[in-house]
């Protein structure tokens, strides 16, 4: 016992406070502590010491350490829908627009009886533009170059001019913009106001609902990568 | 309880490593204090600490189909403690004591406490008693520091901090026994006493 009692397990002392020791090693100091007051005081020190650090205080981080990895459930569903109606909103956006340009016959031929008046003889020309709105409504120079320089055949012209007059049937065939307009009077102003609104407004109002869900659509799908 | 408490988490993981976002918040919720608190002892820097703990969290979320094992809790001290000693490599602001001092010199380093100073186990609690022992772990090794936090603040088994810390149990045991002994010879050098055993 003396022998025994002469090594000290020093380094065993921490391991037999944390109960860390093989059942063989805890025997051996266990039985050598039962004889060594020094190994025994050690072990109280060592057992307070621990104690005192694990007594440390615990404080709180001072915000969230968490990281946002969850999504919540109805944002892929609404992304999709984002996506669609986007879509569908462009599409409706786009026929407006064709659907626009359509409508307003009686106005775009309004225009094109005024150059055919101001040319007479060269009303050949101005039939080209007819078809065409955006040239309807150029400047009457620039109506006149491109009439002139757009119309070599003259069975094309022809055929054109056929057209236009075809065109510009419900509202006469007199000329002047002031006589069409006042010989369609009023009624031909209802039937143009409307027109003319509908299509300036409804393709806009679907543009800009294409482009909020658009940019519903990549919120949603930024929310999501980012989980 | 303990077995109710580890079945929820299992089923928590498992959750998780299916993709459940949720699911790996309420396990990092779990143990964001401990970790941030293993972190701050470690770092002894409010900043660092809260950037290893959500840097592990973040890692831990995107390595968690790699991840096999069945504790999450030491899976992801394993992460922060990796974070926290490669923080103070990097940082190298302190002169640290050598690493694996030589063996057996316990007789030598046993510090004899002066009489009638207050008994260690008396201190618990004592402001000026945790302000000296977070200065003596701060002295200690990065490497005994871990370990001995990891067992005296976490209540890790020493199975369990050899799988954090990547190392053999017996040398878990030797930088556990040696870190409280230091912390021990601080606080004696002070003026506490030892209580008698």
């Amino acid at each position: 016992m003396e022998a025994r009692a002469a090594v000290h397990p020093f380094a065993d002392l921490n391991a037999y406070i944390d109960g860390a020791l093989d059942p063989q090693s805890r025997e051996r100091v266990d039985g050598h502590l039962a004889s060594c007051a020094a190994c025994r005081t050690r072990v109280a020190q060592l057992r307070a010491t621990a104690g005192l650090i694990a007594g440390l205080p615990t404080p709180a981080p001072a915000r969230s350490l968490i990281p946002r990895v969850s999504v919540p459930f109805w944002l892929a569903p609404i992304r999709a829908a984002s996506v669609v109606a986007s879509g569908l909103a462009l599409i409706v956006f786009v026929i407006s627009l064709g659907s626009g340009s359509a409508t307003p016959t009686s106005g775009a031929a309004g225009p094109t009886l005024q150059r055919n008046d101001q040319s007479g003889a060269a009303a050949s020309s101005q039939p080209v533009l007819a078809p065409a709105p955006s040239a309807a409504q150029a400047s009457p120079g620039a109506a006149f170059s491109v009439g002139g320089s757009t119309t070599p055949n003259p069975a094309e012209r022809t055929t054109v001019d056929t057209q236009t007059q075809k065109a510009a049937g419900p509202a006469g065939t007199t000329p002047t913009p002031a006589s069409a307009q006042a010989s369609t009077g009023p009624q031909a102003r209802a039937l143009h106001v409307p027109a003319n609104l509908e299509s300036s407004q409804s393709p806009v109002i679907w543009l800009v609902l294409a482009i909020a869900f658009g940019a519903i659509a990549i919120f949603t799908t930024w929310r999501l990568r980012a989980a | 309880m303990r077995n109710s408490s580890e079945e929820a988490n299992g089923e928590l993981l498992d959750r998780a490593r299916r993709g459940d976002g949720r699911a790996f918040e309420d396990l990092a919720r779990a143990v964001e204090r401990p970790l941030y608190r293993h972190a701050l002892r470690m770092l002894a820097n409010v900043s660092d600490a809260e950037d290893v703990v959500q840097d592990s969290l973040l890692s831990a979320w995107k390595s968690l189909s790699s991840f096999e094992g069945a504790s999450f809790r030491a899976w992801i001290f394993r992460i922060a403690t990796n974070r926290a000693l490669d923080r103070l490599r990097a940082r190298k602001r302190r002169p640290e004591l050598p690493l694996d001092p030589p063996d057996d010199d316990d007789e030598a380093g046993w510090a004899e406490p002066a009489a009638g100073g207050p008994e260690l186990a008396d201190l618990v609690g004592d402001r000026e008693a945790v302000a000296l022992v977070e200065e003596a772990l701060g002295m200690l090794p990065p490497e005994q520091r871990a370990a001995l936090l990891l067992r005296d603040l976490e209540g890790f088994a020493y199975e369990e901090i050899a799988t954090i810390t990547v190392a053999e149990i017996g040398t878990v045991k030797s930088r556990i026994h040696r870190g409280r002994l230091a912390v021990r010879n601080a606080l004696v050098a002070k003026g506490w006493k030892g209580s008698a055993g």
